[in-house]
């Protein structure tokens, strides 16, 4: 996550009409390793895990997965 | 090469027992777009480069998604690619962000973006405009080798086929 920061915060820098967009990404991004996400991540996982294990799936559109 | 087996193998056994509880969600996607890629660390050849890529995602549960890539180097003529698993780490119910961690197997045809490797992953994806645009996305992505010690990023722009979800 470090690395994808960096690259935005370069872009950022060196296309300064692009930092209020980016700004709050970057922030985002510190979100996803915070303690509290990965409690809730532990907890989720396993029956999620169980869940599609039995075949059954409940899926999402994230953006990311496009990437 | 021995381990993406198991993974391909996986896919398939899922693709042919989905249940999806939402109708109006399709588990698969497809999206094809370019890259801008940069690779660092030790042997790295090729410092950056333009690809045109191809992905395939198939999302199993609010956070849990399996997603494919494939790319082609327009100036150093590679063609490379990974398939792995990730977890959504922010609000699962954004359908115009999200960040996640993961993992892939990575592969490429030239010694510059080999060896094929394992590689955890981190990246985000992010609509910029889904009301005037719901299929472009926009996202990042880098991966450290766990055998090279490569990171391998990239900045994506997305066009989602089949669809804006």
């Amino acid at each position: 996550m470090a690395t994808v920061k960096a690259v935005l915060e370069r872009i950022s820098a060196a296309y300064p009409d692009t930092a209020d967009e980016l700004q709050p990404i970057i922030d985002s991004l510190d979100a996803p390793v915070s303690q509290e996400n990965l409690v809730a991540l532990a907890e989720a996982l396993p029956k999620e895990i169980a869940a599609i294990a039995t075949g059954h799936v409940e899926p999402r559109p994230h953006s990311g997965d496009a990437v | 090469m021995k381990f993406i087996n198991p993974l391909i193998l996986a896919v398939l056994f899922f693709v042919g027992h989905v249940d999806p509880c939402d109708g109006a969600t399709k588990p698969f996607r497809a999206s094809v777009g370019v890259n801008g890629v940069w690779l660092d660390g030790p042997g790295a050849a090729i410092p950056q480069d333009f690809e045109g890529a191809g992905n395939l995602s198939l999302s199993l549960s609010p956070h849990l998604s399996v997603v494919g890539n494939g790319a082609y180097g327009f100036s150093y003529s590679y063609v490379r690619g990974d398939i792995g698993a990730r977890v959504t780490a922010t609000d699962v119910d954004n359908p115009n962000f999200n960040a996640f961690l993961g993992i892939k197997y990575r592969v490429g045809s030239k010694d510059e973006v080999r060896p094929a490797e394992w590689a955890p992953n981190a990246g985000f994806g992010w609509k910029p405009a889904p009301a005037l645009w719901p299929q472009l996305v926009v996202g990042a992505d880098a991966g450290y080798g766990l055998q090279s010690q490569r990171v391998l990023a990239y900045l994506a722009v997305r066009y989602l086929l089949g669809g804006a979800q």
